[in-house]
């Protein structure tokens, strides 16, 4: 009994954690899957990524960007390809016009 | 049904771990005092007699005098409150029917079936290795859960009489927003007071922990659960 109440103790510490989540990140193929919008599976967003809509930089959440693409999404920012690995295969680190700074940054997204 | 096979079934359950002994030949009655007490005074001070086909009392005076009957044989209840979930756990409002039924001097089996509704939020996603990962907050999803229980009723103390439950459950669990549903099997450990208010009618408070293991469809498979639950309702006495 006692270990059974450990395991489940240790499973609840042991939380699941992930570096997406349902606004950023997240696999879909609808964006039911998402807290607002679906970037259907393709060669650009890999398995699909969910993100929202943006005007600026300082409406996407941390570790993201605003990319002027599709009318203004935030993609996680990067520096080195590795920085993308986490999204799976297919994702490089690229240059996108940043949605209403006039100027390029790095971002995560496909070919 | 028997109060002791109830009391076995329970015990295999793994649910009834405070379930009474064997039943003890009550103590001896007290030797008659040389100076008598007053008429109305003497049943007091004496041993209830056990009634027939029940067990004898654990301890003759523990109960106080004037809950003798108070919980009574058989009972139900009803209550609501809050449950706290979270991650694949449902929360929400919480609204309990319970049905007691005696077993001893201090244990009554309590058969409990709650509802949870909490809000309708998805909360699932899939990472990046599409594995799906929920996680609600403390009052999303619901819940519906069969309870049993036994519940110890400890010496009341002036009116207020406080007891302990533990048990456990059969129960189905539903997060609508993000199709996941599942089976769960929780154990139970609370407490709570029971303040009589009429000679049939008790206001009950009571808190519970749950802990257990559930299994989740849309490949969650089997997941730990965790929940906290406050309610108080109204207990009536039917015989």
């Amino acid at each position: 009994m006692r270990s059974a109440i450990l395991a489940i103790v240790g499973a609840l510490v042991a939380c699941q954690h992930s570096d997406v989540s349902r606004e950023i990140g997240a696999r879909c193929d609808s964006a039911s899957e998402c807290d607002e919008r679906c970037l259907g599976p393709g060669n650009t967003y890999p398995g699909g990524f969910c993100s929202i809509a943006c005007g600026g930089r300082d409406e996407c959440p941390g570790a993201t960007t605003c990319a002027d693409r599709d009318g203004g999404v935030c993609l996680f920012t990067c520096q080195v390809e590795t920085d993308c690995t986490f999204l799976g295969t297919g994702w490089h680190c690229t240059s996108a016009d940043l949605r209403g700074g006039g100027i390029k940054v790095m971002v995560c997204r496909g070919a | 049904m028997s109060r002791r096979l109830i009391t076995l079934a329970l015990a295999c359950a793994g649910g009834a771990a405070h379930a009474q002994p064997a039943p003890e030949p009550p103590p001896p009655a007290p030797a008659p005092s040389v100076d008598p007490a007053p008429p109305e005074t003497a049943p007091r001070a004496a041993a209830p007699a056990p009634a027939a086909g029940t067990t004898g009392p654990a301890v003759a005076g523990v109960l106080p005098e004037p809950s003798e009957n108070e919980i009574g044989d058989q009972a139900i209840s009803v209550e609501i409150g809050a449950a706290a979930g979270g991650r694949v756990t449902p929360g929400g409002l919480r609204i309990a029917g319970q049905f007691l039924y005696q077993l001893s001097d201090e244990d009554w089996f309590d058969g409990t079936a709650s509802f949870t509704f909490g809000s309708g939020t998805a909360a699932c996603f899939r990472d990046r290795k599409d594995a799906v990962i929920c996680s609600h907050g403390v009052a999303d999803g619901a819940g519906i859960e069969v309870t049993a229980s036994i519940r110890r009723m400890f010496v009341a103390r002036g009116a207020f009489r406080p007891f302990a439950r533990v048990g456990v459950g059969f129960g189905l669990i539903r997060f609508d927003r993000d199709n996941v549903s599942g089976y769960t099997v929780p154990a139970h450990a609370g407490g709570g007071v029971r303040v009589a208010i009429a000679p049939a009618i008790a206001i009950v408070a009571e808190g519970e922990l749950a802990l257990g293991f559930a299994s989740l469809s849309r490949g969650l498979g089997s997941q730990p659960q965790l929940g906290l639950a406050v309610t108080a309702g109204a207990e009536f006495r039917l015989r």
